[in-house]
Parts: structure tokens; sequence; C-alpha cells
């Protein structure tokens, strides 16, 4: 009953991504299917962070840095080796995954706020070696004339093809990530996030769990960073910086943590009313600013969130010290 | 036969403070053995050590003949050792059910690609040992229902019931009577008497002297970290240490 629900909204979400390019280009196409990939981008990257954040209960701050590796990496083979973007892809996302899981080995020890400080340097790391190491990545300049997503005889780079290699990749993103927190490996992942002694001592592998989480949503990040480097064909280091890690963490917040849904939601709503409200100027920042501060209070679980995003804040700012205390301690 | 849990001379020092020194006793198989002793006494810190929570400082703890000093808490938790906690520790914002499947989790292993390629059997297994944990602790009615939302005398027996699910073979319970009410500690007595009748070693903490006396076979006294006394409910109740551990001697009050 319930599973025939979930794959006729399935099917019914299929459905709108295959028709949505004819909207697009009745309302002049170019510009909006540019918002729309972007938005896709997006959304793999918050439903990505969410594994991590939202479901088990890491607080990320560096996303945006293995974004950013992901892209270079998909830039850098399809420039200097002309890999096809099939390959790139796949290749970003393990790049980043393998490199997500060395630089955050050290870290997945930490708990609460330590853990949100430890990311947050990591991915500022990340994105001053890409501006600096100029031989290798061409710093501020960035990497332009990326090929588009195109195989020779078959079909050519487009607005169409571009959506359309999006939408599949977030459509993948989707099932793999609900396949694993709609499950009991979810639950186990849950459970690290609310009281992760009370999971160690139950039998979980916490550490373990957080890093399989880690690496699953670094694989993500690099994928959405492989197909941005793609579908725009110019990066540089400005799309990665600490401010798109916010930004993924908003969507997630104003979404709902631990709601794949949400976080497509949330992307949706953070980039898209920008574009709806150009008109009014730059005034619609502050539209966006305060749909996120109503948001957080009227809606402390996001639109469709699991766990109230204070519980998680709560958990990250105060309890750390307090969970410590109760290593023996009290009688 | 050798005892389920052995502890060898086990110690533990947070900084200066001795929290315990040099204990030593055991848990036999489906024995029901009672912990007591004064506030700061160690008591909940000899349970963290026994779980591996707490490193131990010296000493050995041996389970089922294997020494488990050196292990993680959540390998012991495998082997068979599942706890409840002083100050309760559900997780308020999963169900009831999510809670206990933790424990079936933990038992039975928790794998990415199970879920990716849903095995069934597995989440087959997992559920049914849930249930079985949830029907054991008559908390069936309840599966559904958020866990933030239960009364505190049934997060007591989900706490329970989630370490059933780890189909443990000793069972730890900190205070599983504080907070509850005289028919309520009574129906917790009666079903810890019923694990315990059905084979599962209990080890408890516990201030409810009744509740120790008329439930525990053997009770082990600890006062500033070490054990002053070791023996049935009657002999505990006439040891001249043991009144004086929670009364203080004479020559104090004079």
């Amino acid at each position: 009953m319930i599973m025939d629900r979930r794959i006729s909204i399935f099917i019914l979400l299929v459905l709108i991504l295959v028709a949505l390019p004819g909207g697009l280009a009745l309302l002049g196409g170019g510009y909006w299917f540019r918002v729309v990939t972007t938005i896709g981008v997006f959304s793999v990257l918050t439903m990505s962070a969410n594994l991590v954040t939202g479901t088990t209960g890491l607080m990320s701050l560096g996303h945006a840095g293995f974004y950013g590796i992901g892209a270079y990496t998909a830039a850098l083979l399809a420039t200097q080796l002309h890999w096809p973007f099939f390959l790139t892809l796949p290749a970003a996302g393990l790049v980043t995954a393998a490199i997500g899981i060395l630089l955050a080995l050290p870290t997945m020890r930490l708990i609460g706020i330590y853990f949100a400080v430890a990311t947050l340097g990591l991915g500022e790391i990340i994105h001053v070696s890409l501006l600096n190491w100029v031989s290798f990545t061409r710093g501020p300049m960035g990497i332009a004339a990326i090929p588009g997503i195109a195989i020779e005889g078959l079909f050519s780079a487009s607005d169409i093809v571009n959506y359309y290699a999006v939408a599949l990749v977030a459509v993948a993103a989707m099932v793999v990530l609900g396949r694993l927190t709609h499950s009991y490996y979810g639950n186990a992942l849950r459970a690290v996030r609310e009281d992760d002694q009370c999971a160690s001592s139950m039998g979980l592998n916490v550490v373990s769990l957080k890093i399989q989480s880690f690496a699953v949503a670094c694989f993500f990040a690099g994928v959405a960073g492989g197909l941005w480097a793609h579908t725009t064909g110019y990066i540089s280091p400005a799309d990665f910086r600490f401010s798109e890690s916010i930004l993924i963490l908003a969507m997630m917040v104003v979404g709902g943590l631990g709601s794949l849904p949400g976080a497509i939601l949330g992307a949706i709503i953070l980039l898209g009313l920008p574009e709806v409200l150009r008109p009014i100027g730059d005034y619609r920042m502050i539209v966006v600013g305060a749909v996120m501060f109503l948001s957080i209070l009227f809606l402390p679980r996001g639109l469709l969130g699991e766990t109230s995003v204070l519980t998680v804040v709560r958990k990250q700012f105060g309890l750390a010290w307090d969970k410590n205390l109760n290593l023996g301690w009290h009688q | 036969m050798t005892p389920l849990l052995e502890i060898k001379d086990a110690s533990r020092q947070f900084g200066g403070l001795h929290a315990v020194e040099g204990f030593s006793g055991c848990v036999k198989r489906g024995e029901r053995v009672g912990l007591i002793g004064p506030n700061g006494a160690g008591k909940t810190t000899l349970f963290n050590l026994i779980t591996c929570f707490t490193p131990l400082s010296s000493g050995a703890v041996y389970f089922d003949d294997a020494d488990i000093s050196s292990l993680k808490a959540f390998q012991v938790a495998r082997l068979g050792v599942a706890r409840t906690f002083q100050n309760l520790r559900v997780m308020p914002n999963l169900s009831v059910f999510d809670n206990v499947s933790i424990g079936a989790l933990g038992a039975l292993g928790h794998s990415p690609w199970a879920a990716l390629f849903r095995r069934h059997n597995y989440a087959n297994d997992i559920g049914r040992r849930t249930w079985e944990a949830l029907e054991r602790a008559g908390l069936q009615d309840h599966a559904s229902e958020l866990a933030a939302n239960l009364s505190y005398g049934k997060r007591k027996y989900l706490e329970i019931a989630r370490a059933l699910a780890l189909s443990p073979r000793l069972l730890i319970l900190d205070e599983p009577a504080a907070g509850l009410n005289d028919t309520e500690t009574a129906q917790l007595g009666e079903f810890v008497r019923q694990l315990s009748d059905e084979g599962l070693s209990i080890l408890l903490v516990e201030h409810d002297m009744n509740f120790v006396m008329s439930l525990c076979e053997r009770i082990m006294v600890m006062a500033s970290g070490r054990k002053i006394a070791d023996g049935t409910p009657l002999e505990i109740s006439r040891n001249p240490q043991v009144l004086e551990a929670y009364l203080g001697s004479d020559e104090e009050a004079s």
C-alpha cells in the first residue's frame, strides 16, 4: 500500500521531469534551462549533505569544497585527458569520495561543534588550494572550454541534453540516498544522530557509519561538481566558497533536515525565488532572507523534516559538554 | 563452569580520583546479581568499565572466558552484553519500533549494501527480532508511536526492549526502578525475574533496597570504589561493614 504510493509519486515525478523542458522552452528557453539545471545540481548537493547532516547528525560546513573537488576532477580529466563525460562523472564522484574519506578520517572522532568547525576548515583548505595551486588548477583564472555533455554521432551538447543529464543524476541520487535512509541502515544512521554513545552500546559501529555516510555524501557532491563543470563549460574557485556550503545548509534547513523531497524543495525555493523575484531588483535577497528566517521561526522542522533544526543545533553547541560528563561521573 | 562475567582487579582513575579501585567480582550464568552502594561509590563507572564505555586504568574484564578489556563498546555489545542507562537514553525522534530496531541492527550488523539492494531476508530478520523484543516487553501496541510520547514508565521498558533485541546473554540495568511508583516497581521486578527465568543473566544497580533484596540472588556492595561485601541478601543485610558504609560508623557519629 505504502509501496504503491511511493512508486506512483516516483512515476509522477519522472513524468514531470520529462515534460518540463517543453514548459521551459515556452518560457523562452536558454536562461530558464540554466536556472533549472542549477536547481538540479544543488538538489543533488543538498540531498547528499542531508545524509550527513540531516540523517547522521554531523553538521558539515565544507560541502562546497567537496563539490569543488568533483568539478575540478571532471574538468581536468575532460580538458587534459579528453575523457568523455560518462567517465569523468563517476571518476569525479570516486575521487571526491576518496579524498573526502582521507580528509575526514581524523575528524570522525569529533562530535558536535568540533566536527562542524573541522569541516569548515576542510572546505576552506580545499577552496584555498584550488585558488593557489595555479600550475594544476589554473588558480583564479579557472578552467574554461570544458567540453559539454555530448557523444559524437548520438547527441551534441545543448540545453536539453544538459537538463536531462542533471535530471537523470538527480533521480539516481534520490533513489540511492532514499534506499539508504528509508531502511534499517537509515535507522542506524539516525541512531548516531540521536545518541551516538547509546548507539555504540547497542552494537552499532558508529565510526564506520559516520565514514560511510560521509563517503556517500562526498561521492554525490563530486558527481554534482562534475555536472556543474560539464554543463557550464567554465569553473573557477569562486564557485566553491564557504557561502555555497552555507547555501546548501540553508536549503536543507528550509526543506527539512533528514528529508529528501525537502532537500529538493529547499533548492527550488532558495534558487527559484531570487529568479522569480527579479522584477523587484536587489530587494529580492531580503525576501529570500526573510523566508529563511521565518521558516526557522515557524517551521523549526523545515517544510518536511523529521527532526527539528533546533534539536540538532542544540546538540552541536550545547550538549556536547554535558554528554562528555555523562561518561562515568554520574552515580 | 566459569562465570559468564568475571571482573579481575579492575581500576579506573579520573585524574587523582580513584572511581573504581581493585574491584573483583563475577556474574554466574543465569544469576541475578545486584550492585549497591552509597552515592559516589563507583557503581556506574564500574558498569561503564564492563561495557567498555570507559577504558580500564588497570585490571581486566572477561566475558564468557574472553578478555574484553581492550574491545570497543559496540564489540562488547555484539558479544552479548546489553545495557540500559541511568538517565534514560531513548531516541525521542524515532518511533518505538525504530528505537528497538537499533538493538537488532547491532546484533545482525548494518551494511549499506543490504539497504541499497533491498535484501528482504535481512530486513525481515531485523523486523522479526525487533517485533519479538517489543512483544517480550509488552510494547507491541505502542510500536508506531514516537518514543518522545511514551510515559516515563514505558520508556524504561523501551530501553529494556532495545537491549533485548540484541539477544544478550548478560543484561546490565542501571537503576531500573528509579522514578517508578511501588506498583510499577513490582511489575518491573516481575518482568526482570521472568527474563532471568528464560536464561538471561542480570546485573543491576539499584537504590530501592526492597527491590534488590527480593529480586537478586546475590548482592555486591561498593563503597569509595572498592567492593566491601559480596553475599546473599540475608548476609548483606547483617553485614556490619555495609551498615557502616550506608549509615557511618559510631566513631564518626560521635
